[in-house]
């Protein structure tokens, strides 16, 4: 479930709501059912949404400046892990 | 393979965050990795943070979703996928080693440090380089239904599978199924296999669902003849008749492949881990299958030597194998290098009798001579001596196809020297290429033979000459028979 499946389910919502406004029977309270389930089904998905676009760990992750930057001062700070001089062969 | 650089490693492709794109960009981070978004600073924020969050148990990240309708039971069968288990490996050192508990303790540590990080993972092969190449995302943590070759198949199964399949051993072709068709991995060893299949296994070999020549292949019979799109033309060629369950595909087919030999694991002075193995070779070797099974029933099969050694762990522990000879060091092997046309199968005494082609104890070292003894293949007597009922077995070894006596229509093959060698000689019809001769031909019976040397006597004629030379006899005696009839005829007239 995510951005698409609600952007769906407002299309339905409207689209209903458009139905039912034009047939004239009890309109106020089918469109405040509409409003309601739209809202709890975004209510529900939104911190999810929100994290995985606007989370900090995606502005560092998909700034390739921002990684250079700390892991160059990261690499600088730790010991590098060389591979063995003795090994010799074909794994 | 290049490394990735570290920044490389962990740089997520905006694309991933778009559903359109990839699915698992809608979860947050958190979700599958831990760690804490909302906390100050890059340490705080990674702690806790599972780097691959599918090792070792991926019921939690994967299986949320994938133990559902569309993808069952791969993340409950992950414990049983041999990728992330390397459970063979472990069961092939305990084999072979020493039964005291300390001993195998110590073992299991070395193994642990040594042997067991070449292990993968769904997110391993799926979503970054396996962990044992450094690690690195693929495509931007863009998942990939299909593991990438190259990053992610031959980054582990580089050595020997990776290089013979593509070609990469200096004079060894690549394999036909590369080369001409470009299959990747994934076309023979499918997700099926890949993925575990929910039962303990000794090796690989064992799955079930492994890659099996026969699922393309298949014999040629009354009703298959006709070329397949996806599985090619049937097996038409004889040689499948005859060896079938008794010679494994990769006999015949198989070039020289990667042998390695020995292996020594320790750590530096620096604690740092190493291994040793001597150097590789290139060979090809046919040994006994040790494991016949019903759905690998052939005796003969290609056998490949193993990187292992009786002093492996000596570093750690000395007496760490002391039934090292409970397992073959020349293995059963499935080389990758695919031929139509192979130095052992361009004629039938290139393999029989070509004792070099067997694996015998001339391949083994002094420690190994137990441990292979069932692979090794006691020689048979040379062709020409095993055909020494015949009145001259060299020349007809070189001269006559040895389909013609061992035809797999017959029931046995051609013992009786008549069978050929008379007038009508099974030659004339059973001889490749032979047609339908009429013995009132002006011309040899079996020119086909002729024209490629092979004279047989008793079979080879030309019919008109017969004739003409009965004519003769025939013309002398009347000859014969009237001059003396004359002579009859003028004494009585005197």
């Amino acid at each position: 479930m995510g951005v698409s499946a609600s952007k769906y389910l407002v299309m339905i919502g409207c689209e209903m709501s458009e139905r039912w406004s034009t047939s004239g029977e009890g309109d106020g309270l089918k469109l405040c059912i509409v409003f309601i389930a739209i809202i709890t089904f975004i209510s529900f998905n939104f911190p999810v949404m929100l994290n995985a676009q606007e989370s900090s760990c995606v502005t560092c992750h998909t700034s390739t400046k921002k990684l250079l930057d700390v892991l160059r001062a990261l690499e600088a700070s730790k010991p590098k892990v060389e591979k063995s001089a003795e090994s010799a062969g074909e794994g | 393979m290049a490394p990735l650089e570290p920044y490389e490693r962990v740089l997520v492709d905006t694309d991933f965050l778009d559903e359109d794109e990839d699915v698992h960009g809608q979860v947050s981070c958190e979700t599958c990795h831990g760690g804490n978004p909302e906390a100050e600073g890059m340490e705080a924020a990674h702690e806790g943070v599972a780097k691959d969050p599918t090792y070792p148990d991926a019921t939690k990240s994967c299986g949320e979703c994938h133990m559902d309708d569309g993808h069952p039971e791969i993340a409950e069968k992950n414990s049983t996928n041999l990728h992330v288990s390397l459970a063979p490996f472990r069961k092939k050192i305990f084999l072979r080693a020493n039964p005291d508990p300390e001993v195998r303790e110590t073992i299991t540590d070395a193994m642990g440090t040594h042997c067991m990080a070449c292990h993968s993972s769904c997110g391993q092969c799926h979503v970054s380089r396996p962990q044992s190449v450094e690690g690195g995302l693929i495509e931007g943590h863009l998942f990939q239904k299909t593991p990438p070759v190259e990053t992610n198949c031959t980054s582990c199964h580089g050595s020997r599978v990776g290089k013979e399949f593509h070609g990469e051993n200096k004079g060894v072709p690549a394999d036909v199924h590369h080369l001409k068709h470009s299959m990747a991995c994934k076309e023979c060893h499918t997700g099926d296999e890949m993925h575990g299949s929910g039962h303990d296994h000794f090796d690989r070999y064992e799955v079930a669902n492994r890659a099996r020549c026969e699922s393309c292949h298949e014999l040629a019979t009354a009703e298959a003849q006709e070329e397949d799109e996806k599985k090619g033309k049937p097996l038409k060629h004889p040689s499948h008749s005859i060896h079938k369950d008794k010679v494994s595909c990769q006999v015949c087919h198989a070039v020289s492949y990667k042998n390695c030999f020995n292996c020594h694991v320790g750590k530096d002075k620096a604690g740092v881990a190493y291994f040793k193995t001597d150097a590789s070779a290139m060979d090809f070797k046919i040994g006994l299958n040790t494991k016949t099974t019903e759905d690998r029933p052939e005796k003969y099969v290609t056998v490949r030597h193993i990187p292992v050694s009786d002093k492996l762990f000596d570093f750690y522990v000395k007496d760490a194998l002391t039934n090292a000879a409970n397992a073959p060091t020349w293995k059963f092997a499935t080389p990758h290098n695919i031929q139509l046309k192979t130095p052992q199968n361009e004629t039938c005494l290139a393999c029989h009798g070509n004792d070099a082609l067997f694996l015998t104890k001339k391949d083994a070292t002094a420690w190994e001579m137990k441990a292979n003894e069932k692979v090794f293949v006691p020689l048979k007597p040379a062709p020409h001596v095993r055909h020494n009922w015949l009145e001259q077995p060299k020349y007809h070894l070189a001269k006559m196809e040895c389909l013609t006596c061992h035809d797999p229509s017959l029931a046995s093959p051609v013992q009786d020297c008549a069978q050929c060698h008379e007038a009508d000689s099974m030659l004339l019809t059973k001889a490749a290429g032979a047609p339908e001769y009429s013995l009132a031909n002006w011309s040899f019976t079996n020119k086909e033979l002729i024209e490629e040397g092979k004279y047989v006597v008793g079979s080879n004629r030309i019919p008109a000459l017969d004739i003409i030379g009965m004519l003769i006899i025939l013309l002398t005696f009347a000859g014969c028979a009237t001059h003396g009839a004359l002579r009859f005829i003028s004494r009585r007239r005197k």
